[in-house]
């Protein structure tokens, strides 16, 4: 329907037949008078058309002025229905209701969402963005996205961004958190072993060196320390001066590392059967149903599932199909040449994850470890590695100098 | 062709000018689309209709339109569309 068709339909079309002699005159009278046709049918002496609501008093004055009989067929249009809707006015008030109600909980905030959120907590920018009037049930008239934008940044200074939107029911506070510089140390440090090891090259920059090369330290002793001492011995009764700087320089030293390995001497092979069951549920708040069960004969299954998902004010409802591919285990022997060379592999892998820092390897040792009995082949690896081992540490003065503090 | 010297006068009033004759001669306009809808401006009435033929009055002379299940779809005043499968129209002075 066209929409000038729509527009006659809104104020009411009638459908006529109209007979009598020469039935074309009549169309020619009724334009003369300025009345509208549409849909003209013939049929042997009849004459069938509709026109307008308001064009059925001139069409029926010249019915009768030139004598012709007309018929109304049909009335369509809203103005003939007004009737049937007085006599339901029960539907009218629900729609209408509906219509309301519809409008006046779409006014509100249903759901809340935070995203972004890394170091700061979410319920922090939730309590913030509720100081500010956005919170669930919150009326969406009354809110000011700008407003609430730089009042979470304000209230929480982490925050580098934040977008507030407001889709349909659901509000999505988006943040991003500030990434702040790692901080120096300044003040005044030593130089720890951060891990044991034999002590190869040195260079001091600032502070006290403590060890010297060849010296096989522990992790935690201090190797550069940031208290040095003038000594003066020039003349006596001087007290010698200990001041404390921020130890510097580089200690490297040769450190160990281990790797471990295993590999089963009987392997498990997991085999497909060919066989397969498929299981279809959905999944709604505090339930789950199963619209087709999947064979429970197939016990030992691979299984490949695909979810859809929908939102509702009640909670997610998922529809789950899943592919039950029924498996069979079975195990197989596996060479000990072979389980050794996959151990190796496995615990020289876990080495390198240690010694990825190392400047470089000095030395790699393998060793099986398992005993014949096992059903297993257990490998170590052990290499020798030079590493700079130097950590710097705050000096604790209140611990360490009280007198000074 | 004009026949009276009115006609003669806007006829070449028309050609001077440049006018279109749809206006200026009261000329029918037609347009076709395909064999399916037929729409015809400045008529003046029906002489004969079926399902078969229509006769459509002009200032001169009429015009027939020959089909099958031919229907009068819209009528006013100056335009009317006719609706059907068109195998022929026909200007008769």
């Amino acid at each position: 329907m066209s929409s000038n068709r729509w527009i006659e339909y809104l104020g009411g079309i009638i459908t006529v037949r109209v007979w009598g002699p020469y039935p074309e005159k009549i169309i020619n009278l009724a334009l003369s008078r300025g009345i509208y046709l549409s849909d003209v049918e013939r049929d042997g002496e009849y004459l069938s058309f509709s026109i307008r609501r308001n064009a059925i008093k001139p069409l029926e004055n010249l019915g009768e002025e030139f004598g012709y009989e007309i018929e109304i067929l049909k009335k369509q249009g809203l103005p003939f229905y007004s009737r049937v809707l007085r006599e339901r006015w029960m539907l009218i008030a629900g729609g209408f209701i509906f219509v309301l109600a519809l409008y006046i909980l779409s006014s509100f905030v249903w759901y809340l969402e935070i995203r972004g959120t890394v170091e700061v907590k979410p319920t922090q920018v939730a309590e913030s963005v509720a100081r500010h009037g956005l919170k669930r049930w919150a009326f969406k008239g009354g809110l000011d996205k700008t407003r609430i934008e730089e009042g979470i940044l304000q209230d929480i200074p982490q925050l580098f961004y934040a977008q507030v939107d407001i889709k349909g029911v659901k509000a999505v506070v988006k943040v991003v958190e500030k990434i702040f510089p790692e901080e120096e140390m300044s003040g005044p440090c030593h130089v720890v072993a951060g891990r044991g090891g034999i002590i190869e090259e040195m260079m001091v920059l600032d502070g006290n060196p403590l060890v010297k090369i060849g010296d096989t330290v522990g992790a935690g002793n201090i190797l550069i320390s940031g208290a040095v001492t003038t000594e003066s011995g020039e003349s006596e009764g001087i007290v010698p001066v200990t001041n404390l700087v921020r130890a510097r320089g580089m200690v490297k030293a040769r450190v160990w590392y281990e790797g471990y390995g295993e590999a089963p001497l009987m392997k498990e092979i997991i085999t497909l059967t060919g066989k397969r069951t498929e299981g279809i549920t959905i999944e709604y708040p505090g339930g789950k149903w199963w619209l087709k069960s999947p064979d429970q004969r197939v016990t030992s299954f691979w299984v490949e599932k695909k979810t859809y998902e929908v939102g509702s004010p009640w909670g997610k409802v998922a529809l789950t199909r899943e592919v039950r591919s029924e498996t069979l285990k079975s195990t197989e022997e596996v060479s000990s040449a072979k389980a050794l060379e996959t151990a190796t592999n496995q615990a020289m892998e876990n080495l390198r994850k240690l010694t990825g820092q190392a400047e470089r390897v000095i030395n790699t040792q393998v060793r099986k470890i398992s005993s014949p009995s096992e059903q297993l082949i257990r490998v170590k690896v052990e290499a020798e590695v030079l590493e700079d081992i130097g950590k710097i540490q705050p000096i604790n003065i209140e611990q360490e100098w009280p007198q000074t503090y | 062709m004009p026949r009276n010297p009115g006609d003669k006068i806007e006829k070449l009033m028309g050609d001077m000018l440049d006018l279109p004759k749809d206006l200026v001669l009261e000329l029918p306009r037609l347009i076709i689309i395909g064999n399916k809808e037929l729409y015809l401006q400045n008529h003046k009435g029906i002489i004969d209709y079926s399902h078969e033929l229509i006769r459509i009055n002009l200032v001169r002379g009429y015009l027939e339109v020959q089909g099958e299940s031919l229907q009068i779809r819209t009528i006013i005043p100056d335009e009317i569309t006719i609706a059907g499968k068109i195998s022929g129209v026909k200007f008769i002075e």
